[in-house]
């Protein structure tokens, strides 16, 4: 990592002691660095210290040892506060207000002029596709709508670090991807994610870097590539080859001295089988729309 | 922890507690704070606990206009306390389920989390909290206000006296009674004997005025001669009893001084103005009688004539000359279940004396008492002397109206009333009071009811008053079986209820009670730092019971047992009865130094008696509820900012 560190940790611990329980070590120095503008995603099991990592960052808990700095300030710092959003694992709203009323309240918290404030209000309610239910009650909502408007409650301060835990649950394939492609923007425009989830291939579609905790200790660091990349294999795709064509491929790495080589048929992954057919029919949908518009031009 | 370490943490402490208070105090720190403070209040709207509370208080509220009351001033007061007492019980308990629930279910919903990530501090969050609760505290009052209104003017409209002219019939007989044809009052000069007409009463009209929220009635065609007859006033225009009967035999005493209530104390000086007691100036000792009532502090036990009496050493000064009467006055017991003047339950004995005054000792114009010495076992405790007149008119040549609350557009004085006739008790009496200000020569008159032991009030117009001179105040059309006064040592004049002030004071009197339950709300949110929310609030209401229970030991205490516990004991006799005494003094003396005091949220002591809750009493709890709120607030803080939200 080169960039300038946003998040740094320094064998930062936690144990849950409460009175009459055994202590529970939740965290066990944790040291890592996020740098800006990457993606990172803190990757693990059900249990592994995920959260726990996020709460201390944000100064929900507080660490049992170690240190932990968020933007250049001690985590939990008020400050430094104001330029972080945060969408916990499930949206923890209050269900009385609607998505204008509530996000509205989370700027008047971030002291957000009226004037921007409205008018970022309109534009994030956009960006996550609530336009139709932004009068009505949270309480109403699905969970992928509850997760969408925790997503806009996030970023209504424009914020340089975001903490993103589980952002696609409860969403459809439609609505992971749309994170994806929100997670990629935000990435784009410089600003910092930091990915909690077990959903690996989320993770693999958006992380520069990510680490692996596994029972409160880190495991694993570093870039996708570094940690990905098989040097010891090749792949090789090509346009399809004939019966012919790949005999005469084959004998010619056994002759090189590769002894083990598949040759295989690619598979299109559900994901973007699925994406391809809503797609062909949204499309479909809309020339159906404009069939009647050209038929009275006529 | 070193020592080192503990100064650090101390200083972090410091140093974060004053930077939150920066932060907090701040522009958008306000501006954060009243985001949260809105959203609560949004919140706890849709409480169903306050719904209830809501729906219950106004039920109550609605309730207390059925509640029996013998006088329509009662009823009205009556309702009106009992509309406070709901407001205040169904507003606590409120106040606790919403207090000691908004932070925990705020965790326990997790949407904290959304709220601590943000650049919001802790004060500020439980800032936010508390002000948002006391929001709906105080839209809870508004509503209860309302229902308040609404019982009130109810109330006050079922007023047995309605405004307009009705028929009275006075029943009596018919030589007791001249009718007046010039239809005026006509006073009754002693002796004057009036013209027999048969054993049927005669039929008047009356004419009936309303103020505000008292009524007053003025019999103006009957004039009525009262001695060793009855009489009654029946209203015939409606079913109901207008005036009350007067019976009995006239008992006249001369110069009685009456000493009554709460509150004697040793070297107690009492000045007493020669003029208004009305001694003979013929240069002769005079009688005087010297009634006194007090309560019963001691186990009854065996007869009337074994009960020990009070003996009360006074001391009799004359400032002019210095001249000094030392009178050792042993009083008799007369009247054994005279019911307390003092509003308790409890029977009050009354007690009198009969002795000598020297004419050497109030040639001067003026003497002073002083009590000496009494017996303790009969802790005297008042502090009002009456002084009663002969003449049917009372002079008070200079009230002193220096001490007169400021601002206000009616004042009233205080009277009491006895009367010495015989078994039976007469109920109201009319008098006329002419207040003049010497000053400007103004003057006007008042009629005056008097009730027999009961407070009397004289509505006393600003215009009249001034001041730096004070008044002069003549009572007149008193019978000779009469005996009246005023407050005389402590402060004589008091706000009452007058046009005017009456929604002024009930509006006091709603603040006092969100000073209350603001309190226990931020007590509740305090507790709900470190505790569940049931624990919470359990511990909330347990203070409020708590204040209840000191409240009602404070009423109901006996002084013996407080104040002179040894003297008690040793008169108990066995060894275990003098233990239980002892017990029982240092276990009400511990409950009511321990327990939490209330006292100055409560506006019953004013509204009880038809007094507007004065300036001095809003300001006196707002010192209070803001010192408890202080300490509950930080404390609550101090242990909320070091909480972790799992």
């Amino acid at each position: 990592m080169n960039a300038e560190p946003v998040i740094e940790t320094h064998d930062l611990t936690k144990v849950y002691s409460g009175f009459m329980k055994p202590d529970v070590l939740a965290l066990d120095r944790l040291t890592m660095q996020v740098g800006r503008g990457e993606v990172f995603g803190l990757l693990g099991p059900n249990g592994s210290g995920k959260t726990t990592t996020t709460k201390l960052l944000l100064g929900l808990i507080f660490p049992t040892a170690g240190s932990a700095t968020v933007l250049g300030a001690p985590a939990g710092d008020i400050a430094a506060k104001a330029r972080i959003g945060f969408l916990p694992e499930e949206s923890y709203l209050y269900r009385f207000l609607n998505a204008e009323e509530t996000l509205d309240f989370y700027g008047r918290i971030f002291s957000i002029p009226r004037e921007k404030r409205r008018r970022r209000v309109g534009e994030l309610i956009d960006l996550v596709g609530l336009q139709h239910a932004r009068k009505r009650a949270l309480r109403g909502y699905s969970k992928g709508m509850s997760r969408r408007i925790g997503i806009a409650q996030a970023l209504i301060n424009d914020p340089e670090l975001i903490f993103l835990d589980e952002p696609t649950s409860g969403l459809d394939p439609i609505g992971r991807q749309e994170v994806k492609e929100l997670i990629l923007r935000l990435k784009g425009l410089g600003k910092t994610v930091m990915l909690c989830t077990h959903l690996l291939p989320d993770v693999q579609d958006v992380c520069d870097r990510v680490a692996i905790l596994n029972n409160g200790r880190l495991c694993e660091q570093g870039s996708l590539d570094e940690l990905l990349m098989l040097k010891e294999r090749t792949e090789l795709t090509v346009d399809g080859l004939t019966e012919k064509q790949q005999e005469r491929l084959r004998k010619l790495l056994t002759d090189m001295g590769h002894d083990e080589v598949r040759m295989i048929h690619p598979y299109d992954t559900l994901s973007s089988l699925f994406m391809r057919i809503i797609e062909s029919e949204r499309q479909r949908v809309e020339t159906a729309k404009q069939q009647p518009e050209h038929v009275s031009k006529q | 922890m070193s020592q080192s370490s503990k100064l650090r943490a101390s200083n972090r402490l410091i140093s974060d507690v004053r930077l939150s208070l920066r932060r907090a105090a701040s522009h958008k720190g306000v501006q954060r704070i009243a985001a949260l403070t809105t959203l609560t209040i949004r919140e706890a709207l849709r409480s169903r606990v306050l719904l209830g509370m809501t729906l219950l208080m106004c039920l109550f509220g609605a309730a207390s206009l059925f509640w029996p009351a013998d006088l329509d001033r009662e009823r009205v007061i009556l309702v009106q306390r009992l509309c406070y007492l709901t407001l205040t019980f169904f507003g606590v308990i409120a106040a606790a389920f919403l207090g000691g629930s908004a932070l925990p279910r705020e965790i326990s919903s997790k949407r904290i989390y959304s709220v601590a990530t943000k650049p919001v501090s802790r004060l500020e969050m439980l800032l936010g909290k508390s002000l948002g609760l006391i929001g709906v505290m105080c839209l809870f009052l508004i509503l209860g206000g309302m229902v308040t209104f609404i019982v009130t003017h109810i109330a006050s409209a079922r007023k047995t006296y309605q405004g307009g002219s009705y028929t009275l019939e006075v029943i009596a007989p018919s030589a007791q009674i001249r009718p007046d044809d010039e239809g005026k009052p006509v006073p009754v000069e002693k002796g004057e004997t009036l013209a027999a007409d048969g054993e049927r009463g005669h039929s008047y009209d009356v004419t009936i005025a309303r103020r505000d929220t008292t009524i007053v009635g003025t019999i103006p065609k009957a004039a009525v001669k009262l001695h060793e007859r009855s009489l009654k006033l029946q209203r015939v225009a409606g079913a109901e009893e207008v005036s009350s009967r007067c019976t009995g035999r006239s008992v006249v005493s001369r110069n009685e001084l009456l000493l009554t209530a709460t509150e004697v104390a040793r070297n107690d000086v009492w000045w007493f103005d020669v003029a208004e007691l009305d001694l003979p100036r013929s240069g002769r000792d005079t009688d005087v009688r010297l009634r006194f009532w007090g309560l019963r502090h001691e186990p009854i036990r065996g007869n009337r004539a074994q009960r020990e009496r009070p003996h009360v050493e006074f001391l009799f000064q004359d400032p002019a000359t210095q001249e000094e009467v030392r009178k050792e006055i042993d009083f008799s017991l007369q009247e054994p279940k005279t019911p307390s003047l003092s509003g308790s339950s409890r029977p009050a004995d009354q007690y009198e004396a009969v002795f000598t005054l020297p004419h050497s000792l109030f040639a001067g114009g003026k003497f002073t008492a002083r009590i000496v010495d009494y017996t303790p076992k009969y802790p005297a405790r008042g502090r009002i002397f009456y002084s009663r007149t002969k003449s049917p008119t009372w002079r008070i040549s200079r009230f002193d109206t220096g001490g007169l609350p400021r601002g206000a557009q009616t004042i009233q004085i205080r009277f009491l009333v006895h009367y010495t006739k015989g078994l039976d008790l007469i109920d109201h009496t009319q008098v006329t009071a002419e207040i003049r200000n010497p000053a400007t020569g103004k003057s006007q008159q008042f009629p005056l009811h008097l009730r027999d032991r009961t407070t009397s009030y004289l509505h006393f117009p600003r215009h009249l008053v001034d001041a730096r001179q004070g008044v002069e105040l003549t009572i007149s059309g008193l019978r000779r079986y009469h005996s009246i006064g005023h407050y005389s040592k402590e402060s004589p004049v008091y706000l009452l209820l007058a046009p005017g002030s009456f929604w002024a004071s009930t509006a006091r009197s709603l603040f006092l009670i969100l000073l209350y339950l603001s309190l226990f709300t931020v007590l509740a949110v305090a507790a709900s730092t470190f505790l569940s929310p049931p624990v919470a609030i359990l511990l909330t209401l347990t203070v409020v019971l708590a204040g209840l229970v000191k409240d009602f030991l404070l009423q109901t205490r006996t002084p013996a047992e407080l104040e002179s516990p040894a003297l008690l004991a040793r008169q108990m006799g066995t060894v275990l009865e003098q233990l239980g005494v002892w017990v029982k003094y240092f276990l009400i003396k511990l409950l009511t130094l321990l327990g939490p005091g209330f006292e100055p949220f409560s506006s019953t002591a004013f509204v009880r008696r038809g007094w507007a809750v004065p300036w001095s009493a809003v300001y006196g709890a707002t010192f209070y509820a803001l010192l408890y709120m202080l300490v509950c607030f930080s404390f609550g803080f101090l242990l909320f900012r070091s909480r972790e939200f799992e």
